[in-house]
């Protein structure tokens, strides 16, 4: 059980966000290189995207490898990414939209997906298919004033040809995604929605909210006893059971509100969300990054920092990666051990935001 | 008659190229001291009895460098803008979003919104952004024109911390009908037309002009955001834009000279996509601005006190898909000038009252501004000149700091030819947050002026012999701006942020040397710029780009123009170098480029009718290049123009 959970870890981290399990059918192990494509989100407006390399052997960073592989720029924004079993990332890149697979541990372009997207989100990789959430780019204006893609839809892809399957609708503002046997979790404004995927019309089986969570679910991530954690910024979090689709418990803790985005630790007992706080002046006052113990359902603050835009688990070492941050200049990457201490800082690209492990 | 007579002598001595000893007549006439003024006889130093307005304030401004750009050197680009014209002939540089789009000066490595720009004295930026596109000046409206490198608030107001450009407008007082019609046409689909017309009796005078001008901008260039970088043409970024500009001048019976302008300016720009999105119809979009400004003044001097009066109301217009950004302004301002021999004294204040029309601002958002100044100059023995300068203004939901500024030029030498002087100056300047910064989705009150102290110094030298002249000018320049606001994420959305301080120090020079033989006149003339620009103290200490150069400020800038005359034959060409520089990522190095032009001017006449006849063929060398990344810059093109005037 252990070793299947252990596996399942591994490989879901590969696979951010995360890869299809069952308890009785785990996805085959994997082996990694302790390496870390580091997603160096950029500035919108400059589309100055990067991604950046660390060994975890050498604790080194070399930047901008994808210029330095293809001789050519991203030219966009990226918002996420996953590495397939097979060492690709794929890279989900805004303005404009595309994914763009290249060589992990090398950073050479091998494919460019721009079929099928709007706004695209996040990916999941799941055997013969992968899924892209879209935010779409119909929307409508809530009443405090934000953006609402009310159109939002999930893409589906043949892994082997990336050629567009299909496409399907899931409510509002789609972002993350988890995939336990044949029913896909979307994390949607409406909370989180479950599609049945074994039948051609990816059918809706249930929209999962917790009483008392208000806002719209983020992120998803597996703990150690293959339960969903959802992020909801508003609140917190919300344990799911994806067999059953019952809420198993609730935490609130701080989650960022910009980008919810939450991780397990290495071993799955933990989950790591981070927040940002502005102070009146709209200067970021502190950020913190949070371990939720997921049996006790109690957060301590893990490390803490000024300004962080999203962090990471390596399956390697169980090393936390976040990064400080400014959308107009280079972020500093960190390096903290297991223990909550720093461990090494290196200067990355623009708006550090997701870290790929493989 | 005398009047008449007096333009006569000095139209033929322009024509003829006489000078007084020891100055040239270059394409920019450096500014000098009053002994080198004297000795200059070329059109911005004719005097005539007209003149009846105080000093202008540049002249204050004697310890700093000025370019002095007469109507001569804006005549060969009179169909281009005035982007273009920095881009040619000014070290300093210029960020530019692609072939007649968005184009913001940098000086020193400063923000565009650093440099004030004016049109005789009213300012053309956009209250609401506080910044000028380039792009949208046509040269062909203006005179004449002052760079000051460096600026000075106490010199021009708030926003001169890197510098000021002043285009002129100004009464001719020829009598009868004058004017000119230009006609251009360019690679890319680019056409120029434009008209003016000047009627005077010489007690009062019309001039009226107009202008259309567009681009389909299909060029071709090199995608670097794809496998292979195939080369593609260039979408969505065709614009047209027209023009009108009234003036009228009249003296009065007291001596006074009361002048009315009006100024419209239209734009229809679709927006340059970058590379990356430019096969994504998706994305296009386009921005159609209108600007109206219009003015009414009065001028006069009686003995050794002159003075002056402007009111001025201006509309910025602009609508970017369903939102529009706009403002009325409405400023009063008068000055006076007390002035003998060795001692100027002038003073002036004004008000201002803007009334934004921006949906992202609260609905009672206005401004109100209150400036007073004071300059002084003073020549206690003739090698020496000092000058001082101090503002003040009162500004609604700001504060700004006094203003000072204090010069001194001093002349080492004036011998045989040579002329050397030197020159000091330290200045505090300071630029309040613009309407956006404060306004813009809530009220950002926390927001600080920004803040610059600088100390320059430099040597003008100059020298005649024969047929040779020459002169040249060094200058060293520190400058500390404190309190640099940029636009920064707070979570779900940016907000504007003072950075506590950010160091410019670097060097400026430039050579000019002309040969003339007979009808043959050759001149040469280089300016080079190394800026190097750098955050010492950021928002955030652990900075990455702490101590390092600025996004979008190369630290080597070369402009080099050489032009041969001979009879009614002219050709000029050009050499412009740009350094690398990085974008907001310290690791994005973009790399350095050299642009090549060559042209030519015919003047000739028909039916009795002055014509002239200019091509140019730009970037002969064909180079690819962006100046921002991603947008995409065009390769060799060619213009060709033709001009009467009448």
């Amino acid at each position: 059980m252990k070793k299947c959970f252990l596996r399942l870890v591994y490989a879901a981290l590969l696979l951010l966000p995360l890869a299809s399990c069952t308890k009785e059918d785990p996805i085959p192990e994997v082996t990694f290189d302790k390496k870390v494509l580091i997603i160096n989100q950029g500035n919108y407006s400059e589309q100055s995207a990067s991604i950046s390399l660390f060994d975890e052997n050498t604790m080194q960073i070399t930047n901008r490898i994808y210029e330095s592989a293809n001789g050519i720029s991203i030219g966009a924004t990226i918002v996420s990414g996953v590495v397939s079993p097979d060492k690709e990332a794929y890279l989900v890149c805004n303005n404009p939209d595309k994914i763009e697979i290249i060589e992990a541990s090398t950073g050479k372009l091998k494919n460019t997906i721009t079929g099928g997207l709007e706004s695209p989100r996040n990916v999941l990789i799941a055997g013969e298919m992968f899924f892209v959430s879209n935010w779409g780019y119909d929307h409508i204006v809530n009443d405090a004033g934000w953006w609402e893609f009310n159109e939002s839809f999930i893409s589906v892809y043949d892994t082997k040809t990336k050629t567009l399957m299909k496409k399907f609708l899931v409510g509002s503002d789609a972002e993350g995604m988890a995939l336990y046997g044949n029913r896909l979790f979307v994390a949607v404004k409406e909370g989180v929605k479950v599609i049945d995927i074994s039948n051609a019309n990816f059918s809706t089986v249930s929209v999962i909210r917790a009483p008392g969570f208000t806002g719209g679910a983020k992120h998803i991530a597996f703990d150690k006893n293959y339960n969903l954690w959802v992020s909801f910024p508003d609140k917190g979090l919300v344990q799911i059971d994806p067999v059953s689709l019952g809420v198993i418990g609730t935490v609130e803790v701080p989650v960022d509100a910009m980008d919810g985005f939450i991780i397990p630790d290495k071993s799955g007992q933990k989950i790591f969300t981070y927040q940002t706080k502005f102070n009146a002046s709209y200067q970021p006052e502190e950020a913190s990054i949070y371990s939720v113990d997921v049996t006790t359902k109690t957060y301590t603050k893990f490390f803490a920092g000024t300004y962080f835009y999203g962090v990471g688990v390596s399956p390697s070492t169980g090393n936390l990666f976040t990064a400080e941050v400014s959308f107009t200049s280079n972020s500093l990457l960190k390096v903290v051990g297991t223990d909550g201490t720093l461990k090494t800082s290196s200067s990355a690209g623009i708006g550090t935001c997701r870290y790929l492990f493989f | 008659m005398t009047n008449r007579l007096l333009f006569s002598v000095a139209t033929i001595l322009i024509v003829l190229g006489i000078y007084y000893p020891g100055v040239s007549s270059f394409a920019q006439t450096k500014d000098s001291i009053k002994v080198q003024q004297s000795r200059k006889l070329d059109s911005v130093i004719i005097r005539t009895p007209f003149k009846r307005s105080t000093t202008e304030n540049k002249r204050f401004g004697i310890g700093t460098k000025l370019v002095a750009v007469p109507l001569e050197s804006l005549a060969k680009m009179q169909m281009s803008s005035l982007a273009d014209f920095i881009q040619k002939e000014n070290a300093a540089y210029l960020k530019e979003y692609g072939r007649g789009m968005g184009a913001y000066i940098s000086v020193r490595g400063t923000s565009a919104s650093h440099t004030t720009i004016a049109w005789n004295g009213q300012s053309l930026s956009v209250p609401t952004m506080g910044q000028t596109d380039l792009s949208h000046i046509p040269l062909y409206f203006f005179d004449a024109m002052d760079i000051h490198i460096g600026g000075s608030s106490a010199l021009y107001g708030d926003g001169s911390i890197g510098g000021s450009i002043q285009l002129k407008t100004k009464p001719k007082w020829e009598r009868g009908t004058h004017g000119d019609i230009l006609i251009s046409a360019g690679s890319f689909g680019t056409l120029f037309t434009g008209g003016t017309i000047r009627l005077s009796d010489n007690k009062i005078e019309s001039r009226s002009s107009v202008l259309y001008s567009i681009a389909r901008n299909n060029y071709s260039f090199e995608n670097n955001t794809k496998p292979g970088r195939p080369v593609e043409y260039l979408n969505n970024a065709a614009y047209n834009n027209y023009g009108v500009l009234q003036e009228l001048f009249g003296k009065i019976k007291n001596g006074g000279i009361l002048s009315f302008s009006l100024l419209y300016l239209d734009f229809d720009r679709q927006i340059q996509p970058s590379v990356s999105l430019n096969d994504r119809p998706e994305s296009y979009a386009s921005i159609y601005d209108r600007n109206f400004k219009t003015s009414v003044g009065y001028n006069n001097s009686a003995k050794s006190f002159s003075y002056g009066a402007t009111a001025s109301y201006s509309y910025d217009h602009q609508r970017y898909k369903e939102d529009i950004i706009a403002a009325h302004t409405f400023t009063a301002s008068a000055e006076g000038e007390y002035k003998t021999d060795k001692f100027t004294l002038k003073g002036g204040l004004s008000g201002t009252y803007i009334k934004p029309v921006v949906h992202s601002y609260a609905d009672s958002v206005y401004e109100e501004r209150g400036n007073v100044y004071l300059l002084a100059k003073y020549t206690p023995f003739i090698p020496v000149t000092i000058s001082a300068g101090l503002r003040y203004t009162l500004i609604t939901n700001s504060t700004l700091p006094l203003m000072p500024s204090l010069d001194l030029r001093v002349m080492l030498l004036n011998h045989s030819g040579h002329t050397l002087s030197a020159r000091a100056s330290v200045s505090r300047s300071s630029k309040v947050p613009t309407l956006n910064d404060r306004y813009w989705g809530g009220e950002h009150l926390y927001l600080q002026s920004e803040k610059s102290l600088t100390a320059e110094g430099g040597l003008d030298y100059s020298w005649l012999k024969d047929s040779w002249s020459a002169e040249a000018f060094v200058t060293l320049y520190r400058s500390e701006v404190d309190d640099w606001i940029r636009w920064l994420p707070a979570g779900q959305v940016w907000r504007p942020q003072n950075i506590p301080e950010v160091l410019s120090h670097g060097a400026e020079a430039g050579l000019k040397v002309t040969k003339e033989i007979s009808d043959f006149k050759i001149s040469l003339n280089t300016n080079y710029s190394f800026t190097n620009i750098v955050t010492v103290t950021p928002i955030w200490p652990e900075d990455p780009a702490k101590g390092e150069q600025l996004a979008y400020q190369p630290k080597h800038s070369l402009r080099a123009s050489l032009r041969a005359d001979l009879h009614k034959w002219s050709l000029y060409g050009g050499v412009y170098y740009t350094g690398t520089r990085t974008t907001l990522d310290i690791y994005d190095i973009l790399p350095s480029y050299i642009l090549a032009d060559l042209g030519l001017i015919y003047k000739f006449s028909l039916f009795g009718e002055n014509f002239t006849a200019n091509g140019v063929v730009k970037n002969i060398s064909n180079a690819s290049y962006q100046n921002v990344k991603f947008y995409a810059m065009p390769g060799r093109n060619w213009q060709l123009s033709l001009q009467w005037k009448f």
